[in-house]
């Protein structure tokens, strides 16, 4: 038998058989995933989509509290990973949402480079839409909801579609997670979306928030149909927030629109967003509050013990635009309802 | 004359009778004697003797490798010499002996329990051998090619050979050697430092390798327009063995230059040549897509890799060279469609939108319709046409399946899909009646099937079901059956409940083709196991159909019956002896095909349940569960060596069981000390697993089984 090193006999066969082992793990796959649906065992596609949030939230701690190299951001990092392990989750979700400042001085370029809106009364949530179901937690992290929403993988109607398909566009699991920033309405029952941080794996918090809030519209309307009605696989309405200009029209549409709004709510104040901010955790200048007897119940806290005509308060609405805001609050952190901005005075 | 004619025909019949000396090389005079003569033949006699002389020396090694101990000394120092001075038939047979001692070496350090055996002549015996096979290597003739035989491609052989059997122990004599030499002006010394270099990849480890070969690779590249014919083939093969056996030592930014010199150098190159460089490309791109995988999963797409810049050239490149008039020599047509298929999985999102789609794809529809207008005369022009076709069919698979799903169904004027004009071309392969061009026509259908959800292949299966039937019959020839069944299989998935409109004449083939005595006549022969394939895909079906599998549920229980009974006679034939790999691999492809079966037929009559109260009862009879279902998991509980695939699905199927039939069984089966026992077994050696997927399943069986106990 003569051999040479050059002669290093190749088929045709070789290359179908790979093709056809593609085939095969392919399907595989699918049939697994069909059968664990039909186990209801989706843990272990779950543990991959916990760890996925939870690192795309633990990078985004680092970039948005410290400077890359800070040791402070990779301790954190460090902690949500501890704290995953050790089993109370609802720390690694503590913090992830953008906390407004007071609104003590008109910023200059107001018009221009600022948005603005009515704060629904309600509580703020973190709201996770993923592997067939969507849970809306506090701003402690503790979970608050957990329902079928017709966010992309966020319920009952991509559930059934992965039975269908086995696969594809509804394969529940992946990478395919949404998150967003919402108020929580309880008087409607429903979900105001304020933000979107991530959605269907994309995250967005690196973008400026006037692209995130037309992706939000955009994607609400065209990913998730339904999403704006209640229905059995859409439990709470998630409708997005309502955002304008911040010119004299825009702050005047913005002052009355709770009440006027296609689905009346009642407000809270008005929440100001910068044009340019990137969605930053925790305290940011770029996200204001501003609160006054007009547009919010909760204009001043009262506290059991506390004379009220103690607390001050300078708000005042200018009468051709704001043009000067003062706030001081005195008094400690939210009342039971209202969780809003407790930690403002930090 | 005569004297050495006789000595010669001596020779011959001693090469010939050595097969049966082993008595008397069990006797240490007589094996003396029988080597002291063949050494001296070795050294004296005309070249033919000595030549002869050398292949019995060969034929001892192979046959009594452990006597050899004694001479081993001797004959090192007898072939160094004949490598160096006799002619050169007899130096190559001197050379032989060594590449014959590598072989056994390796192949007793690869089985179990020869490495005690081995007495590692070949780790004593390289620092001497290896320069002279490296001087033996400069004696290449003007215009050798891959057919010749001769001394430098006999010592490039054994140097191969040692490199495998002794790994990187041999890069330090061999690697200097090429250092000195690869630049040299001498093309002999050029070539042989380039061969060199190639032989020694398959062997060492590729982290001991990278940073020897990373510092040539430049060099290599250069030589592909080497003026000398021979060091250019040279370095176009060393570079095939680079990016097959050390992609690592290529760095990222040599990959485009790499890519771009070789699609200079391939349209003037030899069909050999051309080849090496298909391959080169194939390998580097296969590599560099699975580290991407590897680091980004699904999102590797996302964003432009090292093959983007040059990937449409690339794609053209192999596409020319396919059409060149000697494509048929050294398998170039097929190698250059490998490529162009590994090329094509590499295409970055934005590549697939902007190349495979809009020009690869049309391109290749043309192709092949064009094909179907081919005249064929005679055998040759037949079989061209149908490789035409099969190697259209499976750079089609590729791209149909990288395509977004949207492009496939978009409809033109006619109110047809993209996709219909493609099954249409597909189904048409089938005329042809060949079954390789069939199985790869097969492989793009399953592509498309993949792509449509929603029941959307629906439309094809009037024409595309009885072709898939015929070809589920052809059980002669193994693989084109089993991926008729597995592409059944995929339909039944992709159809859902519409498939029960197509399902009685593939049903029919199936258990047809499961009651052929022939199917399972040699399975040592045979990988495409086709009884697995029919039991898996009767799982299939019958997730499926639900509420329809009642007419077919009877069959599917006998026929799965029928496989429980001889897995158990073959489980049973196992524990008489173990050392049959085949049958213990087949058998383990068997189980886990009957447990897919089972799980699902008990999930597809749990779905029926909604529509039909009480169709699970259906499964609560003798030929399901004592001779079916329970007799294989108690036959499997008593059978130590599982495959982890077969403990998964045995573990997931037992909570099946309990959680959809426990109440049902209750107090007639699951009271039985014997299955309970055999269950238990199971579920522990399932939480017992390394594989955290068996052990999440097992637990989640034994809470089903804990509910079932505590439940009235």
């Amino acid at each position: 038998q003569k051999r040479n090193v050059k002669c290093i006999p190749r088929s045709w066969e070789m290359d179908q058989r790979r093709r056809q082992k593609q085939m095969i793990s392919r399907q595989k796959d699918s049939r697994r995933e069909r059968i664990d649906l039909a186990r209801k065992l989706g843990d272990q596609v779950t543990d991959n989509l916990v760890d996925d949030i939870t690192d795309l939230m633990s990078s985004n701690v680092e970039s948005s509290f410290c400077s890359s190299d800070s040791p402070k951001g990779s301790a954190k990092k460090q902690n949500m990973k501890k704290s995953r392990k050790s089993g109370s989750e609802d720390r690694m979700y503590s913090g992830q949402l953008m906390m407004p400042d007071w609104m003590v001085a008109v910023p200059e370029t107001l018009a221009q480079s600022w948005l603005v809106a009515s704060r629904p009364q309600g509580r703020r949530c973190l709201v996770i839409a993923s592997g067939g179901s969507t849970v809306a937690r506090l701003r402690t992290g503790t979970i608050f909801k957990t329902f079928s929403s017709s966010l992309p993988n966020g319920g009952s109607r991509c559930r059934r579609q992965a039975t269908r398909t086995g696969s594809g566009p509804g394969r529940v699991g992946g990478m395919d997670y949404s998150i967003l920033d919402c108020i929580f309405a309880e008087e409607l029952n429903c979900f105001f979306v304020c933000d979107v941080m991530c959605w269907k794996g994309h995250a967005v918090y690196e973008c400026t928030a006037e692209f995130r809030l037309f992706w939000l519209n955009q994607k609400l309307s065209e990913e998730a149909a339904g999403a704006g009605e209640m229905s059995e696989d859409n439990e709470f309405p998630l409708l997005p927030l309502q955002w304008y200009a911040s010119d004299p029209s825009g702050l005047e549409a913005a002052y009355r629109s709770g009440p006027l709004a296609m689905v009346p709510y009642i407000a809270d104040g008005l929440l100001f967003l910068h044009r340019e901010s990137h969605y930053e955790l925790g305290l940011t200048p770029l996200l204001l509050v501003w609160k006054d007897a007009n547009c919010s119940t909760y204009l001043s806290e009262v506290y059991q013990g506390v004379d009220p005509s103690a607390q001050v308060v300078c708000l005042r609405l200018g009468s051709e635009l704001i043009r000067a805001a003062a706030a001081a609050a005195t008094g400690g952190g939210g009342g039971d309802h209202y969780d809003g901005e407790e930690g403002e005075e930090d | 004359m005569q004297d050495q004619n006789v000595k010669l025909a001596a020779v011959k019949a001693l090469n010939n009778a050595l097969e049966f000396a082993s008595r008397n090389f069990e006797v240490d005079t007589e094996r003396d004697y029988i080597m002291q003569v063949i050494c001296e033949a070795c050294s004296q006699g005309t070249e033919e003797v000595k030549e002869y002389a050398y292949q019995c020396l060969s034929r001892i090694a192979e046959l009594y490798y452990v006597r050899l101990p004694l001479y081993i000394q001797a004959i090192l120092e007898m072939t160094l010499s004949a490598i160096q001075k006799e002619a050169d038939s007899v130096a190559r047979q001197a050379i032989n002996f060594w590449t014959i001692v590598c072989d056994v070496e390796y192949d007793m350090m690869n089985s179990d329990d020869g490495e005690s055996k081995c007495k590692n002549f070949i780790k004593g015996a390289h620092r001497f051998l290896v320069p002279v096979l490296l001087t033996a290597m400069t004696t290449q003739e003007e215009d050798q090619d891959a057919d010749t035989f001769n001394k430098s491609t006999e010592a490039a052989v054994c140097l191969q050979s040692i490199s495998s059997t002794i790994n990187e122990e041999i890069l330090e004599t061999v690697m200097p050697w090429v250092q000195a030499n690869i630049g040299q002006a001498n093309w002999r010394l050029r070539e042989a430092a380039i061969m060199a270099c190639g032989c020694v990849l398959d062997g060492p480890p590729g982290d001991v390798l990278q940073s020897y070969v990373a510092r040539f690779v430049e060099t290599l590249v250069s030589y592909l327009s080497d003026a000398q014919q021979n060091c250019k083939d040279a370095a176009a093969w060393t570079l095939r063995q680079v990016c097959h056996h050390v992609p690592i030592a290529i760095n990222k930014q040599a990959i485009g230059p790499l890519c771009e010199a070789i699609m200079q150098t391939i349209p003037a190159s030899e069909p050999s040549t051309a080849e090496h460089l298909c391959v080169a490309v194939m390998s580097l791109a296969r590599f560099v897509k699975e580290t991407l995988v590897e680091n980004l999963q699904d999102r590797w797409q996302d964003s432009p890799n090292e093959f983007s810049p040059v990937l449409v050239q690339l794609a053209q490149c192999m596409i020319g060279i396919a059409d060149r008039p000697d494509a048929n020599e050294a398998n170039l047509r097929q190698t250059a469609f490998e490529t162009l298929n590994s090329v094509t999985e590499i295409a970055d999102k934005n590549l697939v939108e902007t190349f495979v789609a809009p020009q690869l794809l049309p391109l290749l529809g043309e192709r092949l319709q064009a094909t179907f207008q081919m005249q064929a005369l005679n055998a040759d022009d037949l079989n061209a046409k149908c490789e035409w076709q099969s190697i259209l069919c499976g750079t089609l698979q590729i791209c149909i399946g990288r395509l977004p799903h949207s492009f496939l169904t978009v409809t033109d004027a006619n109110n047809n899909t993209l996709v219909d004009r493609f099954m249409g071309l597909f189904l048409q392969v089938f005329s042809m009646q060949n079954t390789t061009s069939a199985q790869d026509a097969l492989l793009a259908i399953g592509s498309v099937c993949n792509q449509l959800p929603n029941g959307g292949f629906e439309r094809y299966m009037q024409h595309f079901c009885p072709l898939l039937v015929q070809c589920i019959n052809v059980v002669s020839d193994a693989r084109l059956s089993v991926l008729a069944i597995l592409m059944t299989a995929d339909v039944a998935r992709a159809l859902e409940g519409k498939f029960v409109a197509f399902s009685d004449p593939l049903v029919e083939a199936l258990l047809t083709v499961h009651n052929n005595p022939a199917v399972d006549a040699d399975f040592h022969q045979v990988h495409d196991y086709i009884k697995p394939a029919i039991y898996t895909c009767i799982g299939d079906i019958s997730l499926s159909i639900g509420s329809a599998l009642d007419k077919y549920l009877g069959f599917f229980l006998q026929t799965l019956q029928q496989g429980v009974a001889s897995a158990t006679t073959m489980r049973q034939q196992l524990k008489l002896s173990s050392e049959d790999d085949d049958l213990s691999y087949y058998l383990s492809e068997i189980d886990e095909g009957l447990l897919d079966a089972y799980v699902g037929i008990l999930h597809g009559l749990k779905a029926a349940e909604q529509s039909v109260p009480g169709a699970l009862d259906a499964f609560v009879n003798p030929t399901a569960l004592d001779q079916g279902c329970i007799a294989l998991l108690m036959s499997l509980a008593d059978f130590e060596e599982k495959q982890d695939s077969v403990l998964k699905a045995a573990v997931g199927f037992i909570g099946d069981i309990f959680e959809n039939l426990g109440a049902k069984i209750k107090a007639t089966y699951l009271s039985n000390q014997a299955l309970h026992s055999a269950l238990a077994k199971l579920l522990e050696e399932g939480k017992d697993s390394e594989d955290e997927e068996i052990a999440k399943l097992a637990n989640w069986a034994s809470t089903q089984g804990a509910k079932v106990k505590s439940s009235n």
